[in-house]
């Protein structure tokens, strides 16, 4: 068979090497600055700040012009503030604007929770037909509560505004929500403290003195040991009421392992090799991290698309801008997640749910002019077992400690490679790392803050251990195997 | 002093509109740029004009500089060729066309390109240098990059905002190209 002509290696270094010759030719008499080029450009930078100065003068003389008229009650402002200058204010960091998003949304699920609660009396009639976990829950665990269906769609709008939760809270109810709150419920009858505040928490419609009576009589219950936690019913209290009970609760939550959220953390574990030691030192000198540039190039390129099947490296023109690369760069995994929270006792909660996790990397192997570019992603979906500890309650405010582990399972795994050199290009290809099963352990601390009386906005700092899995797939986790995670979330507590 | 740091604490100067900061700047960067952008332009004027635009530019937006994406001199020359780009796409360029040029490109391979290339006397590189001045500003600016600066294709992409993929398949367009513009100019 006539060997194609079309990617001769030799053929194009040649090429390569005619070029090169001629741009230099071309570019090697460098252009020299003109004379006096700094003046001008000093003249320039002096005029620019002259404009700037000035502008900034009339916009203050006109905000003075504005400020005086807001004063004299019987002059319109309109007038004065539509000649302000448009020039605009530097825009806000990023992070802060997403902040202000995320409160706005909080902000609008609390208000939304009490516009759909404010409506329950006793005659509501029960909606069975909401097949939803919290539904459920609130039905096993106070099965004669009127207050039912009120929760039901304060939990279908939590979880509409976390939409990717809300399918995966669905599925972790059908099989978890029943054995769960039977022992609920019989961790409730069987504590006798615990039982009248359960009671209480949902009266048809309470009167005030029997509401009293109650609350008297819990503060009258309380051990003298713990004076910063003091207990009372939940009844219609506002934040500022007060209680040591762990309750009935759901959460959604988003959570990144480490640093903020949403910024990509990307991380050159390996650099461009110098040119001037490139011929001097061994390629492990230069990758000393884990022979990753070796264990790159002998794995990945067997699932290159060269055409005719040579070695990324092969024909690699000798040149600065083609010296050997390895890179790896990994963006910050970012959690969401759906949970459920059952009170064992007074300060003690179990808590499990689902959670969702993206793994998203790329690597770069070859040459900086013949490398093959990889996406890799892998999708986790995960069940975490926690147990959270209630160690103090005041106006609204809760702290806590929580630890507990979970188990991630792979539940799709891509990875494009792409060859990128000047006679490869274009070509993807797809294939499925086969991602390892991800066992973690985690502890952190808490705080809520209840925004109102069944509705808390949680962050909870922890540090997690991802334990190592043997597996060949590199992903953040195990690059980082322990690592600081920030997580943040919406708490409703269903028995309130 | 590293040069990171150095980096850090001039763009830290920048930022805080230090004049010594803004004075150094201009002394170690103005030559560079004016170079980058006189290449392109082959006119001082407007060299001179871009070269100030650009570093205007540069001390201006110093806070939106980020060290872990590129150096400083690479973010430099991503302002500067994107003001020459813009500047030289409204100006009239000198083109030739080559007829059905996507069909004649599929006909070049690799060895009828090197033929072209092969011969390295003052007449062949003046030919060469010619089919360059015919390529389209974006083109030559990516031979400049490749071929002269070294740099490679990942900070290529960045400085012309593209992805990498992309911009190999561009040089390997431009090397055929050239070779046709080759062949037309020796028909001319």
């Amino acid at each position: 068979m006539k060997p194609s002509t079309h990617n001769d290696p030799e053929s194009w270094r040649r090429t390569d090497a005619a070029l090169r010759r001629a741009l230099q030719q071309r570019c090697s008499n460098a252009p020299q600055l003109p004379e006096g080029f700094y003046e001008r450009l000093q003249q320039r930078m002096a005029q620019e700040a002259g404009q700037q100065e000035a502008a900034a003068q009339q916009e203050a003389a006109m905000l003075q012009v504005a400020s005086a008229q807001q004063e004299a009650p019987a002059q319109q402002e309109t007038p004065v503030l539509a000649q302000r200058s448009p020039r605009r204010k530097p825009a806000p960091a990023r992070w802060w604007r997403t902040a202000a998003a995320a409160a706005a949304v909080l902000a609008i699920a609390a208000g939304l929770g009490t516009w759909y609660r404010r409506p329950i009396s006793p005659s509501a009639p029960n909606t069975p037909d909401a097949p939803t976990m919290a539904t459920a829950a609130i039905v096993a665990s106070t099965p004669s509560t009127p207050s039912v269906p009120a929760v039901a769609t304060t939990t279908a709008h939590i979880t509409a505004t976390a939409a990717t939760a809300r399918p995966t809270t669905a599925t972790a109810a059908a099989t978890t929500t029943a054995p769960t709150l039977a022992a609920a419920g019989t961790t409730t009858a069987a504590t006798p403290t615990t039982a009248p505040a359960t009671a209480a928490e949902t009266p048809p419609l309470p009167t005030p003195p029997t509401h009293k009576e109650r609350l008297d009589k819990q503060v009258a219950q309380q051990p003298p040991s713990t004076p910063a936690v003091t207990a009372t019913s939940t009844g219609k209290a506002g934040p500022e009421h007060t209680s040591a009970h762990q309750l009935l609760a759901m959460a959604v939550h988003i959570g990144t392992d480490g640093g903020g959220l949403g910024m990509p953390a990307s991380e050159q574990d390996y650099a461009h090799m110098p040119q001037a030691d490139a011929d001097t030192k061994p390629i492990n000198y230069y990758f000393p991290a884990a022979n990753g540039y070796t264990y790159d190039l002998n794995s990945y390129s067997a699932t290159a698309s060269d055409a005719d099947g040579s070695q990324p490296t092969a024909h690699a023109a000798p040149t600065r801008n083609a010296v050997p690369i390895a890179n790896q760069s990994h963006r910050l995994p970012v959690t969401i997640g759906a949970t459920l929270q059952v009170p064992l006792s007074g300060r003690l909660a179990i808590e499990t749910g689902l959670t969702y996790t993206r793994l998203a990397s790329t690597f770069d192997s070859g040459t900086s002019t013949d490398f093959l570019h990889q996406h890799q992603r892998i999708h986790y979906l995960g069940i975490p077992l926690r147990l959270q500890a209630q160690l103090l309650r005041a106006k609204g405010w809760r702290g806590y400690v929580a630890g507990g582990g979970s188990i991630e399972l792979p539940v799709r795994s891509t990875l494009s490679t792409q060859r990128i050199s000047l006679t490869h290009h274009g070509t993807v290809q797809h294939s499925h790392p086969s991602a390892p099963v991800q066992f973690a352990l985690g502890a952190g601390i808490g705080i809520q803050y209840d925004v109102l009386p069944s509705v808390g906005i949680y962050a909870e700092p922890s540090v997690q251990w991802f334990v190592p899995t043997g597996s060949t797939v590199r992903t953040y986790r195990t690059e980082h195997p322990l690592r600081f995670v920030p997580t943040v979330g919406l708490r409703w507590h269903m028995n309130k | 002093m590293r040069a990171s740091e150095q980096t850090a604490r001039l763009i830290e100067g920048l930022r805080k509109e230090d004049p010594a900061a803004q004075e150094e700047f201009l002394r170690h960067y103005a030559p560079m740029v004016f170079g980058w952008i006189a290449r392109l332009t082959r006119n001082e004027m407007d060299a001179e004009e871009l070269t100030q635009d650009t570093l205007l530019r540069a001390m201006r937006y110093a806070h939106s500089f980020d060290p872990s994406k590129a150096s400083l001199e690479t973010w430099l020359s991503r302002i500067a060729y994107r003001l020459t780009l813009n500047r030289l796409r409204i100006a009239p360029t000198d083109t030739i066309s080559i007829d059905d040029a996507p069909a004649a490109m599929t006909k070049v391979d690799a060895r009828l390109v090197a033929s072209a290339f092969q011969d390295t006397d003052a007449q062949a590189i003046d030919l060469l240098e010619q089919a360059i001045d015919h390529l389209t500003p974006l083109e030559q600016t990516l031979i400049t990059l490749f071929y002269y600066d070294e740099l490679p294709i990942k900070e290529i992409a960045y400085v012309v905002d593209a992805p990498p993929g992309t911009i190999a398949t561009r040089l390997h367009r431009i090397r055929k190209k050239l070779y046709l513009l080759i062949q037309k100019l020796r028909q001319l």
